[in-house]
């Protein structure tokens, strides 16, 4: 076995739990890497850059900022490792990065907090908000604005973005995500506290509200994401200023503009913990 | 599912049906849709380099009550979404006439990996508020990229094993019970015994003076099913936030959770179950799992697919 590896591919869910084994967790055993490969699949995505990508985000932030890592990784490891939605909702291609190509990458970002020195078992082989890199994956692709991933930037800076509204489902609706990081660049919501509340009243009202009928999205051009993974080999991403993103068509502005009013009022209605308590909510 | 709004819903049914399915606008042949089981089975094309299907559907509403009530303002969507591939997208179907909407609904392939689900729903302006979801389709089509045969995978897998036989030690302890069920693993598995006397001649008959004794079984078979595969379901690991489990134990939480717990939202409802586990504070669970199990086993669908399953699984075996 050649410790350089040539493509990410697959590693099966059941392998990989089997892999990681308490002693693999809190490292004081390396991961078994002959019989990663051996139960991996190869695929056809290109190692290298992501791997470069990686190491450069460790070298760019020290370990008391990592946290801050995310934002500037997420576009970019969405720009460089370019998937369809299709590809990217199977866990197997997470697992293959996690232990195979940058186990060293997963320790750095999420060590174990003492009194348990583990890094969660999640944080290798789990739920795509949880998964070290399909949930910056996911928070570009869901919070990018067609090619722009400004609004990723945003919500990637924000740790409670990432924890808490990344798995609402409320976000699948591309307006209905623009309008929530809307309020928070415009600094109407600013701590995680008051994410979490906005997002918990977003998705409450939500179930009575249809706010894909309040605001009508745009249809997502498939072909032209296509056209943007094909590109990949023509392009050099940079990695001091943003990518260009899928241009796969912008969420329309005036269906952000018809729900940050509302979500507006939701929030200022809703509560917050240590924020005195106001008026009922309204249903 | 009906839940306890603040402002008028429609009571009648909201059905949905897919008339058609093109794919790179070629018309599937009529076998790989199917209305009895709400399927339309993608996969089974022939083609591995399709990119896009096309859905006609059509959406259905209790007329007269549409036009009583006090709704303005309405419109239909169409919502097809997969949780594992985060897709949702929403199509606004063409009013054609009084309680009838139509339209396209377009499947992209590079969105979805396993299945899709497809649900109509009705939104109105009701009082001073735009936008409110006034009805939604009871029971969602799926669209399978998976699968081979358009069934839906809801389905409990079935067997027939005299319980005292010798390949089957597992069972043995249960050798003087009608049926068990084994709640493990990808796929439950539910065990009749065929050495319980009578079972299976009741089960299996086909004579309509049997049939109220047949039903009243089936439903209690059903009853105990739901129960144990409930219960299965609701382990958790310990973390801060419950996890939806996936699979089958999904599916059968997000069946029953809305008649637990009928004013909570499902991820509130599955809080509240996991959190009653931890606490100990499990007797009234138990009596809302029992009363959420025997509503699934009662439901006439459910009833009768459950007895098909049941009927089939002794001829095959026989």
């Amino acid at each position: 076995m050649s410790d350089i590896l040539a493509r990410i591919g697959h590693l099966p869910d059941d392998a990989a739990v089997k892999f990681l084994t308490s002693a693999v967790l809190e490292q004081r055993e390396p991961l078994p890497m002959a019989a990663v490969d051996r139960a991996s699949q190869p695929g056809p995505w290109e190692a290298e850059p992501v791997r470069q990508l990686l190491d450069e985000a460790m070298k760019r932030f020290e370990p008391e900022s990592r946290t801050a890592a995310d934002a500037w990784l997420a576009p970019l490891l969405h720009a460089t490792l370019r998937l369809t939605r299709r590809e990217a909702a199977d866990s197997r291609i997470w697992n293959h990065l996690a232990l195979r190509l940058a186990p060293d990458y997963v320790f750095w970002r999420h060590p174990g907090r003492p009194p348990t020195p583990a890094v969660n078992r999640a944080r290798f082989s789990g739920p795509f908000y949880s998964q070290t890199f399909s949930r910056l994956w996911w928070a570009a692709e869901l919070f990018r604005n067609g090619p722009d991933y400004g609004p990723v930037v945003v919500a990637c800076g924000n740790q409670d973005v990432l924890n808490t509204v990344l798995r609402l489902e409320v976000i699948l609706h591309r307006p209905t995500a623009q309008a929530i990081l809307r309020l928070l660049s415009t600094g109407a919501v600013r701590t995680g506290r008051e994410v979490n509340a906005l997002a918990q009243a977003v998705n409450t009202a939500g179930s009575t509200l249809a706010y894909e009928a309040l605001a009508p999205d745009a249809v997502q051009d498939a072909d032209s994401y296509r056209d943007w993974i094909e590109d990949l080999g023509n392009v050099l991403v940079p990695y001091d200023s943003l990518p260009d993103g899928p241009t796969d068509g912008r969420v329309p502005e005036h269906a952000v503009e018809a729900l940050v009013p509302l979500f507006e009022r939701l929030f200022a209605e809703a509560p917050v913990r240590g924020r005195p308590e106001q008026q009922e909510t309204i249903e | 599912m009906k839940r306890l709004l603040p402002y008028q819903t429609v009571v009648g049914d909201l059905s949905l049906e897919v008339r058609e399915a093109r794919l790179d606008d070629i018309a599937l042949p009529y076998e790989m849709i199917s209305t009895a089981q709400r399927v339309v089975a993608l996969h089974r094309i022939e083609r591995d380099e399709w990119r896009s299907a096309r859905l006609s559907v059509r959406v259905r509403a209790p007329e007269q009550e549409l036009q009583q009530g006090p709704w303005t303002g309405m419109e239909c969507l169409a919502t097809l979404s997969e949780r594992r591939t985060n897709t949702r997208t929403a199509t606004r179907l063409r009013w054609e006439g009084p309680g009838e909407w139509s339209g396209e609904v377009e499947l992209q392939r590079d969105h979805h990996l396993e299945r899709a689900e497809l649900l109509g729903q009705l939104i109105a302006t009701v009082g001073d508020v735009p936008g409110r979801v006034i009805a939604t389709t009871e029971a969602s089509w799926t669209v399978d990229l998976q699968s081979r045969t358009p069934t839906r995978r809801e389905e409990i897998r079935t067997r027939w094993v005299d319980f005292g036989d010798e390949d089957h030690p597992q069972l043995h302890p249960f050798k003087n019970d009608p049926w068990t069920v084994e709640a493990v693993g990808q796929e439950p598995v539910l065990y009749l015994n065929s050495g319980f006397e009578g079972l299976k001649a009741l089960l299996a008959s086909g004579r309509a003076i049997d049939r109220p004794a047949r039903d009243a079984l089936a439903a209690q078979i059903a009853t105990d099913v739901w129960t144990v595969l409930f219960n299965a379901a609701t382990y958790q690991e310990d973390g801060d936030t419950p996890e939806w489990p996936g699979g089958w134990r999904e599916s059968v939480l997000r069946r029953m959770l809305p008649d637990l717990f009928p004013t909570h939202s499902p991820d509130d409802a599955l809080a509240e179950v996991v959190s009653r586990h931890r606490t100990g504070d499990g007797a009234d669970l138990q009596t809302r799992i029992l009363h959420a199990a025997g509503k699934q086993a009662r439901r006439p669908r459910n009833l009768g697919n459950f007895m098909r399953t049941l009927r089939r699984t002794g001829q095959e075996e026989e």
